[in-house]
């Protein structure tokens, strides 16, 4: 019984070449999102996480080196031209941003949102524009299609990303953390308008109660690297990673207790599991880099849970 | 050292070199010689004679002095005053401030150079021709720039924390002026002073151009292109020499502005 | 908006007034009585002490120095700059003469560099190769550090003397006009080159080209309709302020090319003691500069719609 993979992620690797070294990204990441499902990538800053999104849809500067497989449908998205992968980003994978300085301050929030239906569809600008009207009211901002992005406040503006997003009816939608600096209430406000989007879901974020909310199934990032994989419900009622365990701790829900240390650098990552220093229950073997290993329908990459069984 | 900063710095220093050599290697720019005038150049004459029979290549080097001892004296008189009327006014703020920059703004609204024309007319009618008027008049026009960077300067410093720091502990104004705002000031001050005096060589040339700048018979470049132009067609060399040197002098110049500026933004760029 | 508009007027009022004081200063800087001085430039010799007296009553300079500013300014407000003290006519007349062959060399020579520097700007930032920058920051450093006269008589040498395709000076038919436009585009172009290119890169490298291009919009698209509207609002200001280098540049071309207009007006006046003619045109380009800049001020209104919309 194999559901339906609309994406998969297959050892991708993503380095930097800046002034001051190398810097590795991501590393070694592979993961498949299924259709329909609502996927959550967790990870703190500088864990990779919108890293790994934008190499999904190629959209990295040019000092970015790309290594793996992305797998879109069935088709290896690295191998296609510029050309055909511009037909693909907003049709077939949409893009929705973080809120702050992702629309064109220039352009009014209907044009903006109208644009990929004009490019991949052909559509008139009259036409594109009636069925963004929908779209809108739909997202709870009927009307105001002729108004510019600075008179939006941030959660209205994350809805106009929204509508950015789905406009042209793609098959997967990436979200790059779309609670970003907002309390609460205006979380869960963003849960719900995010429910509305009938489509596969790839969410970023570092924000947990949003995920917990939200996902399906739960991804965590850690250091370029995936480190735990699971249905929601199982990873928040009882995560299998020392280092998801210790992000769950540190909510104010649960303890408030932070995680010692610091992140490593992803210039000169550390040798072996890239946790250890911070960990608890780290022993000799984590000298060692662990592999991906399978805990019935979860996966971690954890010395603790290595039973010969490898990914 | 980046490769603009290079190329800057080998054209100045060589024309610098000359200068200061001038008195060895480039004889005498006052002479003059009848019989030998307007001849093309040859051995004896690297760039050719003049109408009155100089040895332009002479005039040329001793130029290169003068240009160079008026523009820097202008200039340091130029950042003497901007800087300092530009880190009082960041400084203090309120009052001062708007005052200070509501002067600022009037003379950026006046174009340098026709302002430093008028001046120019107007003090040697009144006070005769000389050096100093030419100096005076563009000190007036070229204090600005310097004003304005340092008070940018000033006024981002002050909100730093070592600023902060310094007032809590108490130490007075003058202190915190003297020993934490001009040492970070004098970074960018450096790039600006360098390709200011680019400018400033480019306009003491063109007033004397003009014939409003250096009078003849010190040597000067532009006033020699304006004596040169005459015999634009017989004798081009009058024309082509000085402006080649005009031309060097600013790039030069220029070159080592644009290098030190990208060579300070490459500093910030490390220490972030 | 209106609060923005009038915000702008009432900050150039002072600046205006401020040029008014400065030109009217010019022509207080004579040691000893101004009233002889005049007299002596007018009629060309030394005047008697009882028409000194006349002269100086009616030229009012025996009233306070505040007294003779409101005056000049009021009469300049209008248009009535006196005199000229050495061809006779009013001040106004001799300027409006002239102001005809400056303002054909002007707007021939803005709109042609106009064109250029544009197409030229975007092209390097579109198509930002190593040779493409070097080139630009190549040719605005030469723009900027060769005289243009020097390069007007080369080109007089050239064009003329040698090749005799050209005329050397005069003011007549387009033949006449092609040198001093060449040479004064020439630098102008050198500097807008590379201010465009610059513009253009940085807003290129704005969150709102990635999104662009996360939409699947063509890279033309997003160059021209996305990046390049942002960067007009940095590159008009500009083109406001290099009025400037417009008029310096026009003096010296029209001196080289003895091309009637009012950048030589200037300083032949000088040389022929005409100061009050040089009293005015002092004036003038400042007036035009603060006017330009209001102008381009109210033209934001029109091209960012945070100003027109804002609060």
């Amino acid at each position: 019984m194999s559901k339906d993979r609309l994406l998969e992620v297959e050892g991708l690797r993503v380095k930097f070449r800046t002034k001051a070294g190398e810097v590795k990204a991501v590393s070694g990441v592979s993961f498949e999102v299924f259709r329909g499902e609502r996927f959550v990538l967790i990870g703190e800053s500088g864990s990779g996480k919108s890293v790994l999104a934008q190499a999904v849809l190629r959209l990295l500067p040019d000092n970015a080196v790309l290594d793996g497989r992305v797998i879109f449908e069935g088709k290896n998205l690295f191998e296609l031209s510029e050309e055909e992968m511009r037909r693909i980003r907003g049709r077939e994978i949409a893009w929705i941003p973080q809120s702050q300085s992702a629309l064109n301050p220039v352009l009014t929030v209907g044009f903006q949102c109208a644009e990929p239906l004009m490019e991949h569809y052909g559509m008139k600008k009259s036409s594109a524009l009636s069925k963004i009207l929908r779209i809108f009211d739909f997202l709870g901002i009927g009307g105001r299609e002729r108004e510019y992005p600075h008179q939006f406040s941030g959660g209205m503006r994350q809805r106009v990303l929204v509508a950015m997003g789905i406009s042209a009816n793609p098959k997967l939608v990436i979200a790059d953390e779309p609670t970003k600096g907002l309390d609460s209430e205006k979380r869960d406000q963003i849960v719900e308008l995010f429910r509305k989007i009938d489509r596969t879901m790839l969410v970023i974020t570092h924000d947990l109660r949003f995920a917990e909310r939200f996902a399906d199934r739960i991804a965590v990032m850690y250091c370029g690297e995936i480190v735990e994989v699971s249905p929601a419900k199982k990873f928040f009622d009882e995560p299998l990673h020392p280092y998801s365990r210790g992000l769950l701790e540190s909510l104010p829900s649960r303890g408030l207790k932070p995680i010692p240390g610091f992140q490593p650098s992803l210039i000169n990552p550390p040798k072996g599991c890239k946790f250890r220093e911070r960990c608890e229950r780290s022993f000799d073997e984590c000298a060692k880099t662990p592999p991906l290993v399978r805990v019935g329908d979860r996966w971690v990459r954890c010395w603790l849970y290595d039973r010969g069984e490898r990914a | 050292m980046n490769r603009l900063c290079l190329i800057g710095s080998t054209i100045l220093l060589t024309i610098t070199l000359l200068g200061i050599l001038a008195p060895l290697i480039a004889g005498n720019p006052y002479k003059t010689n009848m019989a030998e005038r307007l001849k093309p150049p040859n051995f004896e004459h690297v760039f050719g004679t003049d109408q009155l029979g100089r040895d332009v290549f002479s005039r040329v080097v001793w130029g290169a002095r003068t240009t160079m001892v008026v523009a820097i004296t202008i200039s340091a008189i130029s950042m003497g005053l901007g800087c300092f009327v530009g880190a009082v006014s960041g400084y203090f703020g309120g009052l001062v401030d708007d005052l200070i920059g509501r002067i600022i703004d009037v003379f950026l609204a006046i174009p340098e150079l026709v302002f430093n024309i008028a001046l120019v007319g107007v003090l040697c009618f009144s006070y005769g021709a000389s050096i100093w008027n030419v100096v005076l008049a563009i000190v007036v026009t070229n204090w600005v720039s310097y004003a304005r960077v340092t008070r940018g300067i000033v006024l981002s410093l002050k909100e730093r924390e070592f600023v902060l720091c310094e007032k809590a502990v108490g130490a007075g104004e003058w202190y915190i002026l003297l020993r934490h705002v001009i040492p970070n000031a004098i970074g960018p001050i450096v790039v600006l002073a360098t390709l200011n005096m680019g400018n400033v060589i480019m306009t003491v040339a063109s007033l004397g151009f003009l014939g409003l700048g250096i009078q003849p018979p010190t040597p000067e470049w532009g006033q020699m292109i304006n004596s040169g132009k005459d015999y634009i067609t017989t004798a081009p060399w009058l024309t082509f020499f000085p402006g080649l040197f005009i031309a060097l002098s600013v790039l030069g110049f220029n070159l080592l502005g644009e290098g030190l500026r990208d060579a300070m933004e490459r500093r910030s760029y490390v220490e972030r | 908006m209106k609060r923005y508009v009038a915000k702008r007027i009432a900050q150039a009022i002072p600046t205006l007034l401020g040029v008014s004081f400065i030109s009217f200063l010019l022509l207080h800087l004579f040691p000893g009585d101004p009233a002889e001085i005049i007299l002596t430039i007018i009629s060309g010799s030394e005047p008697s002490y009882a028409e000194i007296q006349r002269f100086r009553r009616e030229m009012g300079f025996d009233k306070p120095l505040l007294v003779q500013y409101i005056h000049w300014l009021s009469n300049a407000l209008r248009g009535n700059f006196g005199v000229s003290w050495t061809e006779g006519k009013p001040v106004m007349e001799i300027i409006m003469q002239r102001f005809p062959a400056s303002a054909e060399l002007f707007f021939t020579t803005f709109a042609i560099s106009l064109a250029f520097a544009t197409l030229l700007g975007i092209l390097s930032a579109m198509y930002r190769d190593r040779a493409a920058d070097h080139f630009c920051r190549i040719f605005s450093l030469l723009g900027i550090s060769i005289p243009s006269f020097w390069l007007g008589l080369i080109l007089i040498w050239i064009f003329s003397v040698k090749l005799h395709l050209l005329p050397a000076f005069g003011y007549g038919g387009i033949e006449h006009l092609i040198l001093p436009v060449v040479t004064w585009s020439f630098s102008f172009m050198a500097i807008k080159t590379r201010f465009v290119r610059s513009c253009l890169l940085e807003a290129l490298s704005q969150d709102y080209v990635v999104t662009a291009r996360a939409k699947g919009l063509r890279e033309r698209v997003v160059v021209l309709r996305h990046a390049l509207r942002n960067a007009l609002i940095p590159i008009v200001t500009y083109f406001s302020l290099s009025i400037h280098h417009l008029i310096i540049g026009s003096i010296m071309v029209e001196v080289v090319f003895s091309w009637p207009g009012l950048g030589s007006l200037l300083v032949e006046s000088v040389f022929k003691r005409d100061f009050p003619v040089v009293q005015a045109l002092v004036f003038l380009s400042g007036v035009t500069f603060i006017v330009v800049n209001l102008i381009v001020d109210l033209l934001y209104v029109v091209i960012d719609p945070r100003i027109r919309y804002g609060d």
